[in-house]
């Protein structure tokens, strides 16, 4: 064959798949067209003034999210003081699933730093982070194990009283842990400054649910599962005060959170110190829930194509709530203050044209858990998202003011997973083929690293 | 000739006739699309940069003479806002080497395709231009020399440089333009 042929193919054969399909452009130009051909001598002299605004405030925000030093998360998150970053909290952690005869045995966590390094691994399971980054939390056998995220060294080991299937949580400003097991149904409560068990009581249920420690001496404990009770803390023990009896937050028989979650906790308290917001993986569900009053005040439902398709995340200070289906693209910001909805589509560029009846086949996707296929920068201005059912679509980089797609990286990839550090400096993805790949803000490349068999997602600090 | 512009819809679209306009802008989506997925490798880029060069292509179209071929008039719109587009596109800079040093089988198909996408990055924008006309649009060099506001002999200049430097990274056979 002609030499200039043999180029010939093999430039379509590069850029075919890029192009794919000519789309449908020309009704999205006839109304862009419109304005243009109406436009009087003023308006476009406002419009150049807005251009030069929008510019203005362009070159601010590029140089806040590329040069500026972006400094630990701002987390506000009631009723604790703002979090800094401790140290690892740079620090990516990853789980790879163990099995023995088909049933799960725990975790290898691998902790990948943003040069690339592996600076530790760690065999655990029921695993949290700190809501500053720099330690990770295991149960075990009648304790808690406590590891450094700076290398996966193991600090102490915290003693507990047995439980089986142990719901544990943090306190917002970490101080603090509890754990509820169902057999035998007790809430045990730990200070983590001093590494000892500070009470413990008989939750009085068939317990199956997530400890939620309110207050900056966890003065108030609530068991949220399908009823929720609620504990004061003196100091020196824990005694009943209230439990629902109507309208709760039940998940059809899932607590909200729990250890399936991988750390991305679907609930938050909001800054107002008082109102819980969670979000129900099976149902779609958006509840706003006083704990006070110990009420249901309201509840929106967002729509999903499937149940657990979607990860939610919150934003920095805690009023958004984002809303993310990796396989659909759709995304949902929750304005928790003002109870409202913003919706957009950040479908992933997915390059095989029959990707859209993905969405009709796949039906299991993270069945009982909780995909993390979105994360925010620490500065609250861009969304991260990924997930696309195992196929190519790689990292879509949204705008969060406006919810604007602004880029999208390494798009032939298969990705389903995302994570941020602390200082917002390093992205870090999984790809469905056990790779992690370490990048910078700019969406170019630091490493990739090979992590052990069966990945399943980072351990986000814990914030309540 | 098959894009030679109609006077009559010139004309009209001169006069604000937005139907007359699309008219004569539906036939070169195509290309122009190709083009802009050719030179920017992204496929949401590329229909942006389409959008944008029609609606300047709206506002210039009195820039056009009547008789005046359409195709290559537009694609040189089309190409300059490709160009506009990678300056500005600071978040979707892949770095080259490491997508390369992270390939495992150099000599799979994939990664040969993969080196190529490369090697056409690697070209400067005006080499690249002209090589994704003459290759992937096939378009002869007179009129690609229209769109890219060249001569024809500096056109030729830049494809033998352009198929040169592709050589350097990916091995073709030298070729006759």
């Amino acid at each position: 064959m002609n030499p200039e042929d043999v180029l010939r193919g093999e430039i379509h054969q590069a850029l075919d798949p890029i192009s794919g399909a000519t789309p449908e452009l020309l009704p999205g130009i006839v109304q862009r067209l419109r304005p243009v051909s109406r436009r009087r001598p003023l308006v476009a002299i406002g419009q150049v003034a807005a251009v030069l605004g929008i510019l203005t405030v362009g070159v601010v925000v590029l140089s806040m999210h590329r040069a500026r030093p972006i400094g630990p998360a701002p987390v506000t998150t009631s009723p604790t003081t703002p979090i800094v970053a401790g140290p690892g909290a740079d620090i990516a952690w990853i789980t790879s699933q163990q099995s023995s005869g088909g049933a799960y045995t725990g975790d290898i966590v691998t902790g990948v730093d943003p040069t690339g390094h592996v600076v530790g691994r760690i065999n655990a399971r029921d695993e949290l982070r700190s809501p500053d980054g720099s330690h990770l939390y295991a149960l075990v056998d009648g304790g808690l194990e406590v590891y450094s995220a700076v290398d996966g060294h193991k600090e102490q080991t915290i003693h507990l009283q047995p439980v089986t299937f142990g719901q544990p949580m943090l306190s917002a400003d970490g101080h603090y842990f509890a754990v509820v097991g169902n057999s035998p149904s007790t809430l045990q409560l730990v200070d983590l400054a001093t590494g000892g068990s500070v009470a413990s009581t008989n939750v009085g249920l068939p317990a199956y649910g997530v400890p939620l420690i309110v207050g900056s001496h966890a003065e108030h404990i609530y068991v949220v599962g399908t009823t929720i009770a609620k504990f004061a803390f003196d100091g020196a023990t824990l005694r009943a005060q209230q439990r629902t009896t109507g309208h709760t937050l039940a998940c059809d028989g899932l607590v909200v959170g729990g250890a399936n979650s991988a750390g991305g906790l679907p609930f938050r308290v909001l800054a107002d110190g008082h109102t819980l917001v969670a979000f129900c993986p099976s149902d779609g569900r958006v509840t706003w829930f006083d704990l006070d009053t110990m009420t249901v005040t309201h509840e929106v439902v967002v729509g999903q194509n499937n149940p657990f398709w979607v990860s939610p995340v919150f934003s920095p200070d805690g009023n958004t709530l984002y809303l993310h289906e990796g396989g659909t693209g759709a995304l949902h910001a929750v304005d928790l203050v003002h109870q409202t909805i913003k919706s957009s589509k950040v479908a992933t560029a997915d390059t095989n044209p029959l990707a859209w009846l993905r969405s009709l086949l796949v039906t299991d996707a993270y069945a009982g858990g909780i995909p993390r296929t979105v994360a925010v920068s620490p500065d609250g201005m861009w969304l991260y998202t990924v997930g696309a059912f195992q196929a190519p679509g790689g990292l879509t980089l949204v705008h969060l003011p406006d919810l604007a797609v602004k880029g999208r990286w390494l798009p032939d990839l298969s990705l389903k997973s995302v994570w941020v550090s602390a200082d917002g400096r390093t992205i870090y993805v999984l790809e469905n083929a056990d790779q992690l790949r370490v990048l910078r803000t700019d969406g170019s490349q630091i490493a990739k690293v090979a992590l052990p068999a069966n990945t399943d997602s980072f351990i986000v600090a814990t914030v309540p | 000739m098959e894009h030679a512009a109609d006077p009559d819809k010139v004309r009209d679209a001169k006069r604000g006739d937005e139907a007359a306009f699309t008219t004569l802008l539906r036939p070169l989506l195509e290309p122009a699309y190709r083009l802009a997925a050719g030179m920017l490798q992204d496929r949401q880029l590329a229909e942006d940069a389409v959008q944008e060069a029609a609606v300047k292509a709206w506002r210039k179209i009195h820039q056009l003479r009547e008789g005046t071929e359409m195709r290559p008039w537009f694609l040189g719109i089309v190409a300059n806002e490709c160009r506009t587009t990678r300056r500005g596109r600071w978040w979707g800079v892949l770095k080259i080497d490491a997508e390369r040093r992270s390939t495992e089988a150099p000599e799979d198909a994939a990664v040969r395709v993969i080196d190529l996408r490369n090697a056409l990055k690697r070209l400067r924008p005006e080499q690249r231009l002209v090589v994704v006309l003459y290759f992937y649009l096939d378009l002869p060099l007179q009129e690609i020399a229209t769109i890219a506001g060249a001569s024809f002999a500096a056109v030729r200049g830049r494809l033998y440089r352009g198929i040169r430097e592709l050589k350097a990274d990916f091995p073709i056979t030298e070729v006759q333009a």
